[in-house]
């Protein structure tokens, strides 16, 4: 095993991951921005070296000088986290070219799995599911009958182009001829290039995923499946394992092609498959995220396992930690995603300082977080804070075990999204499992708190009266007969 | 008079009273009444008490204007200026006391010639959907009041003027 880590991220991920490389007995290096210097994953490492830049984000974007502080401090290995430089094939290539190990795949994977038409084109070549399409090269009456032949609904895209432009959904086959010309335009105005392409559009779809573990020669095991389907504006905020209503051989099917294209890139260290599964059954190779997932607690519950020390492990030796046979999935893991934002207002990022900070405390319920009381979330960074993840014998005693943890989180100081988690996970549609990405926007009315009644606005100020030290003096210096002694206790 | 304690929840005006404290404690919330008993404190911001025959955990927190209370699973932001700091924040010079913001008048409580005590509520103003009570900043005798119920102010308008008990 490793004697040293360096962790080029911060905030949760950052702290997660030390926390397991303390466990293995191995040195951890953490790096900041002056924002974070007092910062929980600062003082988590054994050791701490400040990174400097432009803007705090750039600080922890700058492959030369981390890969600078990994030599100087002789770190023997470097785990990315998630987002910043996690799915950065140049940083990979540049952390190994320095003779130090890099905690995830090989970097000529990274740069496959990162470009979404060469990783199509490459599932497809292994048999993977992948949505059917037809892209239209010089003949429009050709693409017009290969795209009908695909059925409807169709979604029409222009094939430069991304951001909407040129997009539009195509239901029935008199219509198509039209609206391809007029994306053909579209495509031509935006993109100086009028090629279009023709993908079957799948309503109401599901989002799943797979987590998988590779040694780099084909060899790959699944630690079951996720799902994430609970979604705003392509967002994850909800995740889940197992995923609910899902049938054993539907599930055996998606993580077996999650496996096969693992092990077809002779995948090395954890990795995840996503998927979009039709509501008919079918399912699609979406993409693939080459490093450890916001999500992956939820796995490591209903799995027993600890994927970061998976991750060292297989970085340590090459070897897989585990055989297929030896990972189980038992009971219902619910991962819901703590982010300063004010769903009220549109979700619009919320700063502040957490004034108070009191989280649940059991065997079943996890919080992963990079905060401490008196911290000040800035707008520096992303809003997700932290996550509550919680386990229960199935899934309504997960839901039940989240919804009471929710409860008793408290965070004040800066708006969160807490209480619109709990409106999630008490709604009848998520409860009786009428999940899919729309889910947000379809049960939006019901999600949002009901307004305050007159006199529940009476009793919110009531209390935040009894909070005031005027007010209970007021009430303490209350001459007899008045005097107050009947309702405080405790002074 | 009872002092008035004046918040603003969801952009709307609650004034908070104390008419009772024994056997139970009486709040007039709004012109609703609230009964509140065995106020306990568990730590340093949370405290439990019954509320309307109710048992709750309250968590607070207090940040400038800001008051965070939660509590049944759920946080309420309120805005609160404390009358003192309401009347330091109008800008008392001498003996002028001066909006330190646009407003109304929504009530006055002080006549010319009144003799008034440090703390008394001598208007109450409302100006960012928020009501602001405005406390005399030491004992003496209303001068002059310069403006009158449902009246508007600008920032720096002279609102009440004292002068030296005799």
């Amino acid at each position: 095993m490793f004697e040293s880590i360096l962790i080029a991220n911060r905030g949760e991920i950052a702290c997660r991951v030390i926390s397991t490389a303390k466990e293995l007995g191995i040195e951890t290096i953490a790096v900041y921005h002056h924002v974070d210097r007092m910062a929980p994953h600062v003082k988590a490492a054994d050791r701490s070296v400040e990174l400097f830049g432009d803007t705090p984000t750039a600080a922890y974007l700058d492959i030369e000088q981390i890969i600078k502080v990994a030599n100087k401090t002789k770190a023997q290995c470097l785990h990315p986290g998630y987002g910043f430089l996690s799915e950065n094939a140049a940083f990979a290539e540049a952390v190994e070219k320095n003779n130090i190990v890099f905690v995830g795949p090989q970097p000529e994977v990274i740069k496959l799995m990162g470009d979404k038409i060469i990783s199509r084109e490459f599932a497809r070549k292994a048999g993977i599911p992948i949505a059917p399409s037809v892209t239209q090269t010089d003949d429009l009456s050709n693409f017009l009958k290969e795209a009908e032949k695909i059925g409807f609904p169709l979604l029409i895209k222009a094939s430069a182009g991304g951001g909407g432009k040129g997009m539009s959904i195509v239901r029935e086959a008199t219509t198509l001829e039209e609206q391809a010309k007029i994306a053909m335009s579209e495509a031509e105005r935006y993109f100086a290039d009028s090629r279009i392409y023709a993908e079957l559009y799948v309503e109401n779809p599901r989002h799943i995923e797979v987590q998988i573990l590779g040694d780099g020669q084909g060899n790959i095991v699944h630690a079951y499946e996720r799902e994430c389907s609970i979604q705003r504006r392509f967002q994850k905020v909800i995740e889940e394992s197992p995923a609910p209503a899902l049938s054993v051989e539907l599930r055996d099917q998606i993580c077996t092609a999650a496996v096969d294209l693992a092990s077809k890139a002779k995948y090395l260290n954890a990795g995840t498959v996503e998927f979009i599964l039709s509501p008919d059954g079918s399912f699609y190779f979406l993409e693939m995220n080459t490093r450890l997932q916001v999500e992956h607690p939820v796995t490591e519950m209903v799995c027993s396992l600890d994927l970061v020390k998976a991750q060292l492990h297989i970085a340590a030796s090459k070897t897989l930690p585990y055989k297929q046979s030896e990972i189980k999935q038992s009971g219902h893991a619910i991962e819901c995603r703590i982010c300063c934002e004010e769903p009220h207002n549109d979700f619009r990022p919320a700063t502040g300082d957490i004034k108070i900070l009191s989280v649940p405390v059991a065997n079943d319920i996890r919080f992963d977080s990079g905060i401490v009381q008196g911290q000040t979330i800035s707008a520096a960074f992303d809003s997700m804070i932290g996550k509550l993840i919680c386990f229960g014998e199935d899934r309504d005693a997960a839901i039940k075990n989240a919804i009471g943890a929710l409860n008793d989180l408290v965070i004040l100081g800066v708006s969160s999204n807490i209480d619109y988690l709990g409106q999630i996970l008490k709604a009848t549609d998520f409860k009786e499992m009428i999940i899919d990405t729309g889910f947000l926007e379809k049960n939006k009315a019901t999600l949002l708190l009901e307004p305050l009644s007159e006199k529940d606005s009476s009793t919110v100020a009531t209390i935040a009266a009894l909070s005031l030290r005027d007010f209970k003096a007021l009430a303490l210096e209350t001459p007899e007969p008045y005097a107050s002694i009947g309702a405080w206790r405790n002074l | 008079m009872a002092r008035s304690f004046n918040f603003s929840l969801d952009e709307k005006p609650i004034n908070v009273s104390l008419i009772k404290c024994n056997p139970v404690l009486e709040v007039l919330a709004n012109e609703l009444t609230v009964n509140v008993s065995s106020v306990d404190q568990v730590s340093s911001n949370c405290f439990t008490l019954i509320i309307d025959d109710k048992k709750k955990t309250v968590w607070w927190a207090r940040d400038d204007d800001a008051i965070y209370v939660r509590f049944d699973g759920r946080t309420h932001t309120l805005s609160y200026r404390d009358a003192i700091s309401a009347s330091q924040q109008a800008g008392v010079s001498d003996n002028v006391i001066k909006a330190d913001m646009p407003g109304i008048v929504v009530k006055t409580n002080c006549n010319e010639g009144d003799s008034v005590k440090l703390g008394d509520v001598l208007i109450v103003i409302e100006s960012m959907k928020m009501q602001i009570s405005i406390v005399s900043p030491r004992d003496g005798v209303i001068k002059e009041v310069n403006i009158a119920a449902n009246a508007t102010f600008e920032k720096n308008a002279e609102l009440i003027s004292l002068e030296e008990k005799e």
